[in-house]
């Protein structure tokens, strides 16, 4: 399931992920977590897909009741995560393979993704407006 | 007044000399001296607070602007590791070490003091700061509390 709408967020071993601009952070110590994360954020059309399941498939930010099955995702203008290794892709520099429409793979161990900002439509439609979107 | 007394007496001299002293500033205007329309007094003590709180405005808007420029140019001063990593000029176990002496620890936020400046630098840029991650990375805090406070300025109409 693609989720479009906040709040959605996504845990998994490996994520596939999609997008036009990718910014990286210092990594920071996480303080709930215990351990240290590098961040990101994907923006102008991002998407957030779980490739592989964490193992045992149990959230490992409690607080946060994210998707964990494969193929669970996200998508929306803005995507926000983490992963525990620092991400570089296999095919070199973000956005800059030939086959970029086939997205990039984050490190495998722990990964995060949440939906920061919706799509602009989205963020339009009245509230009492069901909107179930799914690909 | 012995000759060795400051150009501007001390105050506590000032108390010693006239105890029953009074202290206001006063304004005129007008088109002459004879024609006054205007006259204002104030305690000189309440002007010099708020030029006070006038000047601590400005020192806390310069430390903020000086914050972000400085997480800035870390910023910058990470990415340009990470860009030769990616470019494999640098091994994974190198960078992890150069990453490390970059990393920070979220604080302990005062939520007045992010929304206050965060505010402040939405005013001065618009939406180039707008995303949490951009606004947590540079106030050190979470995401979660950079939605709070973005939402309560939504709210109070500070923002659009």
């Amino acid at each position: 399931m693609i989720r479009y709408e906040q709040p959605a967020s996504i845990q998994g071993a490996i994520f596939t992920l999609k997008f036009r601009r990718f910014n990286s952070y210092p990594p920071t110590k996480h303080e709930s977590l215990g351990f240290m994360i590098f961040k990101f954020k994907l923006s102008d059309n991002a998407l957030a897909v779980i490739k592989k399941e964490l193992s045992p498939k149990e959230r490992f930010w409690l607080e946060k009741t994210s998707l964990l099955s494969s193929g669970d995702g996200i998508r929306g203008e803005i995507i926000r995560g983490f992963s525990e290794k620092p991400f570089k892709p296999k095919g070199g520099v973000p956005g800059t393979s030939a086959h970029r429409a086939q997205g990039a793979d984050t490190p495998e161990g722990r990964n995060f993704g949440e939906l920061d900002r919706m799509y602009t439509a989205l963020l339009k439609l009245e509230p009492e407006i069901a909107t179930t979107h799914q690909r | 007044m012995p000759n060795d007394s400051p150009i501007v007496p001390k105050e506590s001299y000032i108390k010693q000399i006239m105890p029953n002293r009074f202290d206001y500033l006063a304004r005129f205007s007008g088109d002459s001296i004879g024609n006054l329309d205007l006259i204002a007094i104030r305690p000189t003590e309440t002007f010099v607070s708020s030029f006070k709180d006038f000047l601590k405005g400005i020192g806390e808007r310069e430390s903020t602007l000086v914050e972000v420029i400085k997480k800035q140019k870390n910023l910058i001063d990470y990415n340009s590791y990470y860009i030769s990593y990616l470019l494999n000029q640098i091994s994974e176990d190198e960078f992890y070490k150069i990453a490390e002496d970059f990393a920070y620890s979220t604080q302990a936020w005062d939520e007045s003091d992010i929304e206050k400046k965060t505010l402040l630098l939405l005013e001065k840029t618009g939406d180039s700061f707008s995303s949490s991650s951009d606004l947590s990375y540079l106030w050190g805090c979470s995401e979660e509390i950079i939605e709070s406070v973005l939402k309560k300025l939504k709210a109070n109409r500070s923002l659009r």
